[in-house]
């Protein structure tokens, strides 16, 4: 091997070190721009772990405990309070409660509102009024619906008894809330008011997409009204369809303040959902790891529901 | 330094009690009190808002208390201090009437200082009875005429309201201490005698019969206790089942005092006794300032601070608090009726909530006849027995 040689290939090798050394330094500072976002990111994610991640994984903690919610001495119960659970005649009262309280204002206000909006896509006069007045109670505090509401089926002195009466069906007058058999359907009454206008507005949102060339077409075609809504704008709605129903799942097994507030769970435990029974037992029966167990088994079923919606959304985002 | 009191006082009594506070702060110019009110609910939710606070590590210094269960479970958890160094430094025992002392104590040691002592009965509209002829009853049996009387005159004898279930039970109370008397009363308090009793059962009827019989108004389950007392003030109802804290309620009302009397609920037993509980001020364990706050209850439970300040609550647990009988009309004479009669407590006084609820659940499916009397005794029962296994060693009045 002469010197020339040998010369180019030392020159040959520390241009290939050169573009090593370019290529890792490209690399390095491409890293370091990927790290920008999780910078970014940082504050909401600590926010996050600790007032949301912390005391969930805190609350499973405690439902393997019993705890008076007081005393600085936990017992170390293991699954038990899941499995006292299934004993409890409240539990499956509630439990059966949310199941009515789901169905219920799944179907009436996601149709109720589907019904609407596309009444209110109309070109009618006042449109925007009818709008707000539907949507509004939507915006209420659930507090304020149930005291509106409380006065509303108030025995002696409330609108529907006192209507009732006027119109000569006096024997019809009753407590409704005090009534075993009125009380829960008394309330879902006031959820399906209160919650008739998000599933309209999400409705109004997705009947704007539709184009409407699809409607004239198929008029010309020969389409009646109920071929046109069924063939064009339901599968049209599907997305929507999936938010719609998603959210009402997850917030029928969130109820606690108009139960709450309307009833306080009776008369006897008739109106019990989970939530309020965790309540109860959390806060006024010092039972603080029973009722955290109740609270995992809401959110389990939420999550049951949540998760697919998530990975529905995401996957309808990156398409 | 600066001290956080909780109490249950709504606008009026809060506005009161912020007034007494300023003028102990002018007083002590050292110590500065905020006052925080839970109003509303009674006993169903304020006692959850300070357990919150004391499981945050954040309880306020002092705070009102019942007695009885509702204070155990702080007690029990050692969230209070125990008071018997400050009963001795300010000779409280010589301040406070003693049974309302002896009424808050827990196995014998003191955790509190009684501010009030509540009586209950029936409170009357004097105008309604006048116009039908009726008098005040003295016994069970004249009282049920008059209930029947009013009906025929489509009024209501008794407005209560159901909902949180307690002002109910105050009437459900009265049946048993009437039907079991004084003594059994007790043990079923306590748990040491079977609710399955025949006693129990003849109260549970009473109940029945007052509901179905139209004696208080219609839906009156789903009512708040304070909405109830609206047909009252209307005329629609001629007597309402409340303590002495009734009394500021009506002149609040702008209703004429003199149109309004008491009715010693007749029983028919020897000792005649009257639902009466304690109200209590404690002072956390976590409180760093235990001695302020111990000195702030000193200056408030004297009796010229609680007579210029008695319509905070309409009571007091103070001895010798004499009041202008002009500007109280009714309520010397409603204390001396409190202060003369020995007493049973109210049962949620006397239960855990979580046997309360039972009681409730109980008392709520009697009036609305899907238990009968026997069912309902049998049921109350067993929800004991269940309770005791589940809690071995507990005892709200102990």
């Amino acid at each position: 091997m002469d010197l020339l040689e040998v010369s180019k290939g030392v020159g040959e090798r520390l241009a290939e070190r050169e573009v090593s050394r370019a290529s890792y330094m490209s690399r390095f500072l491409r890293k370091r721009v990927s790290v920008t976002p999780y910078l970014f990111l940082l504050p909401a994610l600590v926010i996050y772990l600790t007032f949301l991640v912390y005391p969930a994984i805190y609350s499973l903690y405690l439902s393997l405990t019993e705890w008076d919610g007081l005393s600085p001495q936990k017992k170390f119960v293991g699954l038990q309070n899941y499995i006292s659970l299934w004993g409890d005649p409240v539990f499956r009262l509630a439990l059966r409660n949310n199941v009515i309280w789901t169905v219920v204002t799944l179907l009436v206000p996601t149709i109720g509102g589907l019904a609407l909006a596309v009444a209110l896509n109309q070109p009618l006069r006042g449109r925007n009024l009818f709008r707000a007045v539907f949507y509004a109670p939507g915006v209420l505090p659930l507090v304020a619906v149930a005291s509106i509401w409380g006065w509303i089926y108030n025995p002696n002195f409330g609108f529907i008894n006192e209507m009732l009466r006027h119109i000569g069906l006096g024997s019809l007058a009753h407590g409704w809330l005090a009534d075993y058999d009125t009380a829960l359907p008394a309330t879902l009454v006031t959820a399906i008011w209160q919650g008739i206008g998000l599933p309209m507005m999400f409705y109004l949102a997705g009947l704007q997409v539709i184009p409407q060339e699809q409607y004239e077409a198929a008029a010309i075609d020969g389409a009646n009204a109920w071929q046109r809504f069924w063939h064009i704008t339901l599968p049209w709605l599907s997305q929507t369809h999936v938010i719609v129903i998603t959210l009402a799942v997850i917030s029928s097994f969130r109820v606690f303040d108009l139960i709450y507030a309307m009833t306080y769970g009776g008369p006897g435990q008739t109106t019990q959902v989970l939530a309020t029974w965790m309540y109860f037992n959390t806060f006024q029966y010092y039972h603080a790891g029973y009722g955290s167990a109740i609270a995992w088994v809401i959110a389990g079923i939420s999550l049951l529901v949540t998760i697919p919606y998530i990975r529905l959304m995401a996957r309808s985002q990156q398409e | 330094m600066h001290l956080r009191f909780m109490t249950w006082l709504d606008a009026s009594g809060k506005a009161l009690m912020d007034q007494a506070i300023k003028e102990f702060e002018q007083q002590h110019p050292n110590i500065q009190i905020t006052q925080e009110t839970v109003a509303g609910t009674g006993a169903a939710t304020y006692p959850d808002v300070l357990k919150t606070g004391m499981a945050g590590g954040n309880p306020p210094d002092m705070f009102f208390m019942w007695g009885g269960s509702l204070a155990a479970p702080f007690i029990d958890a050692n969230q209070v201090i125990r008071m018997e160094q400050y009963y001795k430094r300010y000779g409280w025992d010589k301040v406070l009437i003693p049974h309302a002392v002896q009424a808050i104590k827990r196995k014998g040691a003191l955790y509190g200082v009684p501010i009030h002592y509540q009586g209950m009965g029936f409170w009357y509209r004097k105008d309604i009875f006048q116009k039908h002829g009726l008098q005040p009853p003295k016994t069970y049996q004249e009282l049920e005429q008059i209930c029947q009387k009013l009906k025929e005159h489509n009024i209501a004898a008794l407005s209560m309201g159901g909902k949180y279930g307690w002002n109910v039970m105050r009437l459900l109370d009265y049946f048993i201490e009437m039907e079991a008397g004084p003594e059994k009363h007790d043990k079923l308090d306590r748990l040491e005698a079977s609710w399955d009793d025949t006693a129990v059962v003849n109260a549970y009827k009473l109940l029945n019969k007052w509901a179905s019989n139209g004696w208080i108004p219609e839906g009156f389950m789903a009512v708040t206790p304070d909405d109830a007392r609206i047909p009252w003030f209307q005329g629609k109802a001629a007597m309402v089942f409340e303590g002495g804290w009734i009394i500021p309620v009506i002149k609040q009302q702008g209703q004429d005092i003199t149109k309004y009397g008491y009715i010693v609920p007749p029983t028919g037993h020897k000792p005649e006794r009257i639902s009466a509980f304690p109200e209590q001020i404690m002072i956390a364990k976590a409180s760093k300032h235990p001695d302020e706050a111990a000195e702030f209850i000193n200056w408030f439970i004297q009796p010229s601070i609680q007579e210029k300040y008695y319509d905070i609550s309409g009571s007091t647990a103070t001895a010798n608090v004499k009041l202008d009988p002009k500007k109280y009309p009714l309520v010397n004479e409603w204390n001396q009726v409190v202060a003369t009669h020995e007493a049973y407590p109210p049962t949620d006084q006397a239960f855990y909530k979580e046997l309360m609820d039972s009681y409730f659940r109980v008392q709520d499916a009697i009036i609305d006849g899907r238990m009968t009397p026997e069912q309902g005794a049998k049921e109350m029962q067993k929800a004991a027995e269940e309770w005791k296994a589940r809690n071995p060693g507990k005892c709200g009045m102990c």
